[in-house]
């Protein structure tokens, strides 16, 4: 039995825009907490959570565009069921994008800790 | 392997039939079948609605009047925890259970799902734990903490009876249920497809179970095992969520919610997958938007995990996190309007066709739209902020649950109604039934807005004459009655509908699915043979195709050996890729249930070593379940029909098992996650840290890891031997050996730790080591397990399986087991360093 043309850990590349959104969200939550219980001078702290934000859009940027190149190019080759997967796959990582942007940005500017 | 010679269309059914049937009166007992058990969900299901209706009536018989005396404070408490708990997990989550076991192979072009044994026990579980949660209303023990169980109220001091303890077994016994039906429903999707039916081509509302089921994997471990702590904080008095020995109750609410809020996206995509299935119907036009839909429900997904917190506003947070979740939760509206205007666009681009599904679907757009706007409102912190705990939420809440799930769910019924019972409905009384529903919905829940930002507080069972709720409250109880009365003329409609209805011969709605491609009422084992499909599944001809499907004209049209047989496919690509033979009717799933809720019962009255009897008993069980199914040689590829063959199931390298396997331990990873993020949690955040005593490292602790360890190269060295054609049998029997010795070590490292109930530090790193030894335990059994199916011949080089799952299960247990030890090594440093950080 030959191996499938599209294996299934391919299917991973569907959400990997949002799981890295998901790892964003967790970190930037985390580090959050970390600076506030261990007392982290607040201009520093709000620097390191600018830096990941960017870090992870960054990373999200290139996802979505490796993502867009992986699948548009795999489409060329095989039609189906390829074709379909590059739409979805597409359109998610650029939904992770977007997620990324409206989720972060904004809240990097208000007060940090209680 | 040759074909047998073809069988007339009626001869085929009888031979199929006598095989996929379940037998009558106490055989009935021994189903597996999903077209019976989806069924037995959704009766059940629609069961457990009614009760908790009924249980909503008294709560507003109750809050008509002012003062009122028709019950006290407690039975109030019972009834609005009661209410909460049965619609949220006896009601929805089994109904779209019911709905996706039911209709799923049918849609998908298959015979079954994957596991039918477990979509038994499933059901049984489901059962069993549900009427122990009502039975304990009769005997004035209900839950009465709310549906969300909050701690500190939740806890012994505070909850001393076994009130909260039936909700959190009971739940948590509901819920195990619930998360194997996510692992078989992910399986089945995946791996039992008709041949041909690409992912891309694939209908939509199995990608909206897909999504779901995936939510729940990862979902529900989270709540899971926070009902275990909290049980073992109530029952043994290990201080988790007790904020005066190092816990903290704010975890609770972290562990719950972390289910909690894509509990209600779990509920709701179902629905929207049924929607997305009957709007093209009625448009009579295929779905505008396929491949955005799938996008928008893929980030719905991701987005509800991410909103967790929304319902923690008030508990004091820092902003920038409040920021992070009231911007997620107001993102979460996007790819919900993704799915909305796709809808719309597809109503206005068709014709539709204004039937009584249609009228339910309607009823829908109005009512969840209202839901989502006062969603987005309350994401908004200062509103969420003002309108907290009070009858605003309760109001928001039922706009998006009943309008979200209890109106498409209806819609759903009229639609699918025929095909389960082959007649066709009067519609003389689901037109009133219909509006009645509506208007009295709609009275009772809008007036809980107006209530709700007038101040009124949700949970109280009574409230004062003083502040202009009268009449609006008086309003609400009598308009819900009238919705009552909508559900009294359902139910009546469905009755009348199964005494009444016209049959009809095939595709009643003229629907391009599946699932209408097959006789109706459905024959036990779906399809007589299995289709191909060459373009979208959402554009199939059912009328022709039906036919051709009954005359054995697709693959599988024949019996082979007595085998209960379907197709299983390449994930993707939806090539032939095995034929997966699926087990007969038998009791086993039902003894198991029936055992394991001896478990339930056992713990609950605090009978624990009757509990152990009983979980061994179980696992027991489990192993006659091994018995019964496989193949004893090794055939290679099978005729499959049309000139083509492929390997059974235990022959290839990613059978539908092995697939569950790394789902569930997918899931069982999160809920180790959930704990790991519970002990760093509570070092971080709760009160009365530093502990009086730290837990150092021990020479047994030492030992834990080179244990696990050993018994993971035992597994891979049985895997190794069989694979080069020798008998396993000893390096399975060191392996168990291994086991032993793990277990033992795990003990004796347990006992060297401090008193696990004089600080939330011991009480976490007790549970650490207790998740190892659990699982050191459950390796035990897959080796036996292994041992056992090589005895009984199911083993062989080609037919590894049983020797992969045990592997599979001792690296997980070796992952888990080195970061719990490495954190429990770690924990020292940590508390020193917060606290020279304070």
């Amino acid at each position: 039995m030959s191996r499938s043309d599209v294996p299934p850990l391919y299917l991973l590349l569907i959400p990997l825009g949002f799981v890295i959104w998901s790892i964003a969200f967790v970190t930037l939550y985390a580090a959050n907490a970390i600076g506030c219980a261990f007392g982290w001078d607040m201009g520093a702290q709000r620097m390191v959570l600018i830096a990941l934000a960017l870090g992870f859009l960054a990373l999200s940027t290139l996802a979505s565009f490796r993502i867009w190149r992986f699948w548009t190019g795999r489409a060329r080759h095989q039609p189906a069921p390829a074709a379909s997967l590059a739409q979805i796959g597409t359109y998610t990582a650029l939904s992770a994008l977007a997620a990324s942007l409206g989720t972060f940005v904004p809240g990097l500017a208000v007060s940090l800790c209680i | 392997m040759s074909e047998s010679p073809p069988l007339s269309p009626i001869r085929l059914h009888k031979a199929l039939e006598r095989i996929w049937g379940t037998g009558p009166g106490w055989q009935r007992l021994s189903a597996v079948n999903h077209t019976v058990l989806g069924k037995r969900f959704m009766l059940t299901a629609f069961v457990f609605f009614a009760i908790g209706g009924v249980l909503a009536m008294l709560i507003r018989a109750q809050l008509a009047s002012p003062h009122a005396a028709f019950v006290g404070p407690e039975i109030y408490n019972q009834l609005f925890s009661m209410h909460g708990t049965l619609m949220m997990f006896l009601f929805a989550i089994p109904m779209l259970e019911g709905l996706a076991i039911y209709l799923l192979p049918k849609m998908l072009g298959a015979r079954d799902m994957a596991f039918p044994r477990l979509t038994a026990y499933g059901y049984w579980c489901y059962l069993f734990g549900g009427i122990i949660i009502v039975a304990s209303m009769l005997f004035g023990v209900a839950p009465n903490s709310g549906w969300f169980m909050y701690t500190p109220l939740s806890s012994q001091p505070y909850t001393p009876g076994i009130n909260a303890d039936i909700w959190l077994l009971g739940v948590t016994f509901v819920e195990i249920s619930a998360l194997s039906a996510a692992i078989e429903i992910t399986v089945s999707i995946l791996k039992l497809r008709a041949p041909g039916m690409a992912l891309g081509r694939m209908p939509l509302f199995a990608w909206y179970m897909l999504v779901t089921a995936m939510m729940m994997v990862f979902g529900f471990p989270p709540l899971i095992l926070g009902s275990i702590l909290l049980e073992l904080e109530r029952a043994f008095g290990l201080p988790f969520f007790d904020p005066t020995r190092g816990g903290d109750a704010l975890l609770w609410q972290h562990l719950f919610w972390l289910f909690g809020h894509p509990e209600v996206y779990i509920i709701f995509l179902p629905a929207a997958g049924a929607l997305s299935t009957i709007i093209p119907v009625f448009a009579q036009r295929r779905i505008v938007g396929y491949h955005a839909i799938i996008a928008a429900i893929v980030a719905l997904a991701f987005l509800s995990f991410g909103l967790w917190v929304h319902h923690m506003f008030t508990v004091g947070i820092p902003h920038l996190a409040l920021a992070f979740f009231s911007a997620a939760s107001a993102l979460v509206a996007i790819p919900t309007a993704v799915q909305i205007f796709a809808w719309l666009a597809t109503l206005a681009h068709g014709r539709p066709r204004f039937e009584v599904p249609m009228l339910y679907v309607m009823g829908f757009f109005l009512v969840f739209v209202i839901g989502g706007l006062t969603g987005v409102m309350l994401a908004m912190v200062p509103f969420d902020q003002q309108a907290h705990d009070s009858y605003f939420v309760v109001a928001h809440l039922h706009y998006v649950l009943v309008g979200g799930f209890v109106f498409p769910m209806l819609a759903a019924a009229y639609y699918w109604l025929p095909h389960v019972t082959g007649r066709q409905s009067v519609h003389r009384i689901s037109v009133p039934a219909f509006w009645l529903i509506f208007i009295g919905f709609n009275l009772t829940f809008f007036m809980m807005h107006l209530t709700g930002l007038m101040g009124m507080p949700r949970r109280v069972y009574t409230y004062p004459s003083n502040f202009g709720w009268d009449w609006l409250n008086l309003l609400s109880s009598v308009s819900g009655f009238i919705l009552t009365m909508g559900f009294a003329l359902f139910a009546m409609d469905i009755v009348l509908h199964f005494r009444f209805g016209r049959r009809f011969r095939r595709n009643l709605w003229r629907a391009p699915t599946l699932d209408w491609a097959m006789p109706t009422r459905p024959t036990s084992y779906a399809f007589a043979s299995l289709p191909t499909v060459t373009g979208h599944a959402e554009e199939a001809d059912p009328d022709t195709l039906g036919p051709q499907l009954a005359g054995g004209q697709g693959y599988l049209g024949f019996v082979r050996k007595n085998r209960l047989e379907t197709l299983g496919v390449d994930m993707t690509t939806g090539r032939v890729e095995h034929v997966a033979i699926l087990p007969s009717p038998t009791y086993l799933p039902f003894i198991s249930g029936a055992l394991t809720t001896g478990v339930v019962l056992a713990m609950l009255f605090k009978f624990y070593i009757i509990a152990l009897l009983f979980a061994l008993a179980t696992f027991a069980s489990f192993l006659f379940w091994s018995r019964e199914k496989g193949e004893r040689e090794d055939c290679g590829p099978i005729a499959i029909g049309k000139g083509e063959t492929a390997p059974p199931d235990a022959e290839v390298s990613g059978p539908s098992a092995y697939w569950a396997m790394v789902i569930g331990l997918a899931a069982n990873g999160t809920g180790f996650a959930a704990l790991l993020f519970g002990a760093l949690y509570l070092w971080l955040v709760a009160p009365a840290w530093p502990p009086p005593q730290i837990v150092g490292p021990s020479l047994w602790l030492w030992l834990v890891l080179p244990a696990l360890g050993l018994a993971s190269l035992a597994s891979r060295w049985a895997q190794g031997t069989n694979a080069s054609g020798r008998d396993p049998r000893l390096q399975l029997s060191v392996g168990m050996g291994l086991d032993i010795a793990a277990l033992i070590v795990l003990s004796l490292a347990l006992a060297a730790l401090p008193d696990p109930t004089a600080h939330a530090h011991m009480a976490t790193m007790a549970a650490l080591l207790g998740y190892s030894w659990l699982h050191a335990a459950l390796g035990l059994f897959c080796g036996l397990n292994a041992l056992l199916r090589y005895r009984w011949g199911y083993v062989s080089a080609r037919r590894p399986l049983p020797l992969r799952l045990n592997l599979m299960w001792h690296d997980f247990t070796l992952v888990t087991g080195l970061l719990g030890v490495a954190l429990i090594l770690a924990m020292p440093g940590l508390i020193g360093a917060l606290e020279a950080a304070r």
